[in-house]
């Protein structure tokens, strides 16, 4: 019943019907068909008109007219304009119920691509949108296939970005090109929700790979920017993404080649951002108020605490770089310049062909930069070799060249330790004589010795034994800035080799491993770092806080348990007794003195502080080896405790890793304790394993802006003015209230009679009643007024 | 005196002028009097004189107020002796043929006596646009607004009428599927509810029409043409009548566009199948009159006898129509 109801009546525009058909598509059959042959007979029309206007042309010159011609053509284009309208409902209305009747419409979307690619000259624009619209929705229908439809799209994108077509008058190129490529992202998003879509992802990047390849105006940049889109949304994140990119940065195309160059040095940071906006903040989940209790710090003063809420502070901003840039989990970490599969070849090629090269003059100096730093970044991470960069940059080293930060950042980036010191002293040098002297101003020098404190932190060879002893000198500058770098310097080298430095910069520690390290008889220069030789931290970092963390359970437990972990345990010390007559001992004596270093903290921590200040003291002034008795005490213990967290490290992992694997719950317990570890080495509690984190930074990016240190220029009076309102806001209740009124009144007869002529006041007895008062009422009324005043009304 | 004077005037400069309630503000220093004086006004001829010019009088076949639309084709209508051998003939086909798909029935109507008082004058020009004409009805019979549907056949009676020939020739298939979607004796329609919709689209009148087309149409398609006329024409212009049957072959026909078929500048798209769309279009395939019977038989002889006997007990002014159909079809089969 409902169905003939409904087939009663008669649809008398298209988008009734198309509801209709969609209701009800076997009683429609008819109506669709009708509708169906009515498209065609338009198509048939709309052809016919484009060649209209050739045969009438060719008709009229015939006759001779020229007046006839345009006349002619211009009908037939007007002609045109009516039934676009009904061709592009058509169109819409087909491609909408094409999936009701896939028998009939089996050459429709066939049709629709060739009139797209065919004769989009001579299409208008709103009819070719219309043709993409309903491509898509074929394609959501799943009509065609994505692929299908990514043919269609791209030679289209190509077509448009071609200055031919886009200078036509009304291509409407630009509108078209934003559609097109609209449609091709979405496209691929949709296409890659949930799973890959691993056909169609392979499919398009060959079309990348061949828009790169060839040579036309315009190509290879919609290459690029497809290939950043997507890989800003987290779509393509493989390497064939990045050598795509890489291709891109190599072209010979400054556009599609600073494209490429943008993608390596701003994709992650872009993604991240992308990333971040979504995930939530969730504080790295550390646990301020158990490190606490653990440091026992909240017994003592406010300065102390505070000193532990920075460090907090500092540990989880490295955290969350370390999150950023580290964990390999999770396919959104690997940033681009990991994942590419020839670094070598790609630094190189990049460094001759758009640096060194005579085609490096396309480039203007900012470019010139941007490529810098990528090459330096790249050089960085993957240790590469390519020994002409380090040359190249002498030329730009000098204080008065634009933008030179960046440059010497990128310098700076481009250190590591398997570079040969003999290259990078070249260019220490050239920094230390061209930035720090005596001549220039003081955040050109602070410039300069944090550049190369940031290269030595990298490759701590390249610079020699006099040199640096001279740079130090600067820590007695006036200038704040200045004195600061020197000092990171100096705190560096302690770190590295502190037998580089003077002995009375060496600081207390460090001169104290020194002393400890003669004592025993070891040879000097072994602590030293030497070229070639790699220091990798090996296994997973921190392992052995959490062997140490887990023995100091079990033992806590007591062994009573009847666990398997237990039973390991017992299994691993005997084991350990077998091997290694000390280890048990040793282990003992070490979680004794642990115990004993808190406490020694907790209970007179200035006391000791001024106590090492005195030793140090004492160093400089009489330049020998006496020491104080609990002194040596002291670096006894330090000795072994080295000795132990040495061993500790290199047989933790294969204890650990041999008996069992490692749960989240481990990595997060492990992560805990490093952060613990890290906050207690700021605080000066213990600082037994600097030196390993110290030359792994090479991912780290050196920043720019922070090179010169801190600049303090004067402030404009406009400025000061404004930092002094600053300071004022939110202070109305404390000023004055004189003059201001509370809630709106109309004027009181107090304030009126204040204004009353003076003359008309003058005779009044009240007034002159004032005159005759006595000095005693005259200073009470004078005492009154003047409390009233400072009162405010 | 002179001194004060002088005094005075250079006071004058730095005094404010007053404003005074009534009277006119007193005019700048520094004003530029722009009037002027002259002894003679020359003003060009207004132009009443009316633009004959007809070609101008063609866009307005497209104004948006149908009245319009209709007037002009009256106008044309009336000039048309004049023009109609001028080169103004041809845009005003090609622009008033979309009119058949016009929203009113006036200017339909008024296109369609247009039409044939063109055919009256010159049915040349018809054949010259016949491929337009085609195309146009077609889309006019698959619309979508029953009015414009009905009305397509009267365009293609009156067609028959003058260009029978290259109608037949060039889209007999395509018509003949057209008509059959007009009357609603669709192939594939079986659902009766639809049907039952489809018939109330068509009053008696209409019907007849569409019948009456029907017959024109099948019987200039099927029947040998009966070329007696021309024939005669030829024996009395050409001596040589022995040979003219052999010798005709190998000229070029004299119908306009004969080698339309090849589609040397034809643009198309492509369809998979293409044999099938040879046979839709019937450009190739229906030329000739046997080639047209067989797809008669074919396609179209079964629901057509099987609608004309329900057409018959009907009764009526259809009835009869359908009548006359019916004995075309005996004629045919025989």
């Amino acid at each position: 019943m409902v169905k003939r109801s409904r087939a009663a009546v008669l649809p008398n525009n298209i988008i009734l019907l198309q509801n209709l058909v969609k209701r009800d598509p076997e009683s429609y059959h008819e109506e669709f068909l009708q509708q169906y042959s009515h498209y065609e007979s338009l198509r048939d029309i709309f052809l016919l008109n484009g060649m209209d206007t050739t045969t009438t042309t060719a008709t009229t010159t015939v006759s001779g007219s020229t007046n006839e011609t345009t006349s002619s053509v211009s009908t037939t284009n007007s002609l045109s304009e009516g039934s676009t309208t009904q061709l592009m409902e058509l169109i819409g209305f087909v491609s909408q119920v094409c999936s009701c009747f896939p028998r009939e419409t089996a050459n429709f979307p066939a049709e629709l691509k060739q009139l797209i690619l065919e004769h989009h000259v001579s299409l208008p624009f709103e009819l070719k949108e219309k043709i993409l619209t309903s491509l898509t929705i074929l394609r959501n229908k799943s009509v065609i296939s994505a692929e299908e439809l990514i043919q269609t799209l791209f030679p289209l994108l190509v077509a448009y970005s071609n200055q031919g077509n886009s200078l036509g008058v009304n291509s409407h190129a630009k509108e078209l090109r934003t559609l097109v490529y609209k449609n091709v992202v979405s496209l691929m998003r949709s296409c890659n929700v949930g799973s890959k879509n691993q056909r169609l992802n392979k499919s398009t990047q060959a079309i990348c790979f061949n828009l790169l390849d060839e040579d036309g105006d315009g190509r290879g940049i919609w290459a690029a920017k497809l290939t950043r889109e997507l890989w800003r949304r987290g779509i393509w994140d493989d390497s064939r993404t990045v050598e795509i990119m890489t291709q891109a940065a190599l072209h010979d195309d400054v556009k599609v080649a600073l494209s490429g160059i943008m993608f390596f040095l701003d994709a992650d940071r872009e993604r991240e951002e992308n990333f971040e906006e979504n995930s939530d903040d969730d504080n790295d989940g550390i646990d301020v108020e158990s490190l606490k209790h653990k440091l026992q710090v909240n017994k003592k003063s406010g300065k102390r605490g505070k000193k532990l809420e920075n460090a907090i502070k500092t540990v989880k901003k490295k955290n969350k770089n370390m999150n950023n840039n580290g964990t390999p989990n999770g396919y959104l970490n690997f940033s681009a310049i990991h994942l590419l599969r020839d670094p070598q070849g790609f630094a190189e090629k990049l460094f001759k062909g758009h640096l060194s090269g005579k085609k490096s003059n396309k480039f203007d100096i900012e470019q010139k930069i941007s490529i810098m730093q990528l090459l330096s970044r790249l050089i960085g991470t993957h240790k590469l070799m390519v020994l002409g960069i380090y040359t190249f940059f002498l030329k730009y080293l000098t204080p008065k060249q634009r933008d030179v930060t960046r440059i010497m950042s990128a310098a700076a980036q481009a250190c590591h330790d398997m570079v040969p010191p003999e290259v990078l002293t070249v260019m220490v040098r050239k920094i230390a004589d061209e930035f720090v002297s005596d001549g220039v101003a003081s955040e050109v020098a602070a410039a300069g010795l944090n550049t190369i404190r940031e290269i030595c932190s990298r490759a701590p060879l390249a610079i020699d034994e006099t040199l640096l002893q001279d740079l130090v000198e600067y820590k007695g500058s006036k200038a704040k800035g200045v004195n600061m770098a020197a000092k990171s310097l100096i705190s560096l080298y302690r770190e590295v080799a502190p037998e580089m430095l003077k002995k009375k910069d060496r600081g207390k520690t460090a001169s104290l491993e020194l002393q400890s390290l003669n004592k025993d008889g070891n040879d000097k220069r072994s602590r030293r770092p030497q070229y070639g030789v790699e220091n990798n931290v090996q296994g997973i970092q921190g392992i052995e806080l959490l062997v140490k963390w887990k023995r100091e359970q079990q033992e806590a437990a007591g062994g009573e348990n009847d666990d398997d972990d237990d039973n390991d345990a017992n299994w691993e010390v005997a084991e350990n007794s077998g091997s290694d007559s000390e280890s048990d001992d040793d282990d003992n004596g070490w979680v004794a003195v642990e115990s004993d270093k808190e406490y020694d903290v907790d209970m007179d921590d200035d006391d000791d502080e001024d106590g090492t200040k005195k030793g140090n003291g004492k160093d400089e002034e009489e330049d020998s080896d006496l020491d104080l008795e609990s002194e040596d005490e002291e670096k006894e213990r330090k000795g072994k405790d080295n000795i132990s967290v040495d061993f500790d490290s290199e047989a933790a992992f294969r204890e650990l890793a041999s008996t069992r694997i490692l749960t989240p719950a481990d990595f997060a317990k492990l992560k805990e304790l490093r952060t613990e570890e890290s906050v207690s080495k700021i605080m000066g509690v213990d600082n037994s394993s600097n030196r390993k984190k110290i030359l792994g930074k090479n991912e780290e990016l050196v920043d720019a802006a922070t090179l010169t240190g801190p600049v303090k220029y004067k402030q404009t009076r406009e400025e000061r003015i404004q930092q002094a309102m600053e300071g004022r806001e939110g202070r109305e209740k404390f000023g004055s209230r004189r003059g201001k009124r509370e809630n709106a009144h109309s004027t009181t007869n107090r304030e009126k009679a204040r204004k009353k002529n003076y003359v008309m006041m003058i005779h009044k007895r009240s007034v002159r009643g004032k005159q005759k008062m006595s000095l005693r009422d005259k200073q009470k009324v004078l005492r009154a007024h003047i409390t009233k005043q400072k009162k405010g009304k | 005196m002179t001194k004060s004077r002088k005094q005075k005037q250079k006071k004058q400069d730095f005094l404010k002028q007053k404003l005074k309630v009534g009277k006119t503000k007193p005019k700048a220093s520094n004003l530029t009097d722009t009037s002027f004086v002259s002894r003679t006004i020359s003003i060009r001829n207004q132009h009443l004189e009316h633009d004959n010019d007809l070609s101008k009088k063609l866009t307005l076949l497209k104004h948006h107020n149908s009245t319009v639309r209709k007037e002009t084709l009256g106008l044309f209508q009336k000039s048309l002796p004049k023009i109609i051998n001028s080169k103004l003939i041809s845009p005003l086909v090609t622009q008033s043929i979309p009119l058949i798909c016009d929203d009113s029935r006036d200017v339909r109507e008024g296109l369609i006596s247009l039409i044939k008082e063109i055919g009256k004058l010159e049915p040349q020009v018809l054949r010259l646009h016949c491929k337009v004409f085609v195309l146009y009805i077609n889309m006019a019979m698959t619309h979508i607004i029953t009015q414009i549907q009905n009305d397509s056949t009267k365009f293609l009676q009156c067609l028959l009428e003058d260009c029978q020939e290259e109608i037949i020739r060039q889209a007999w298939v395509k018509m003949m599927n057209g008509l059959f979607c007009v009357l609603g004796w669709g192939a594939i329609g079986n659902n009766i509810s639809a049907g039952v919709a489809q018939s109330k689209k068509r009053n008696a009148p209409t019907l007849k029409i569409h019948l009456d087309t029907l017959y024109e149409l099948i019987k200039s398609g099927c029947l040998e043409i009966e070329d007696n006329t021309e024939e005669e024409a030829q024996l009395e212009g050409d001596d040589r009548n022995s040979h003219h049957i052999t010798r005709n072959q190998h000229l070029i026909p004299d119908y306009p566009q004969p080698y339309d078929y090849l589609k040397l500048f034809a643009r198309e798209l492509k369809n998979k199948d293409a044999t099938d769309s040879l046979l839709q279009s019937g450009n190739l395939a229906a030329q000739d009159v046997d080639t047209r019977q067989r797809i008669f038989e074919e396609q179209y002889l079964k629901t057509l006898e099987k609608e004309l006997d329900l057409l018959v007990k009907d009764g009526g002014v259809c009835g009869r129509s359908a009548n006359n159909i019916k004995q075309l079809l005996t004629t045919i089969s025989a």
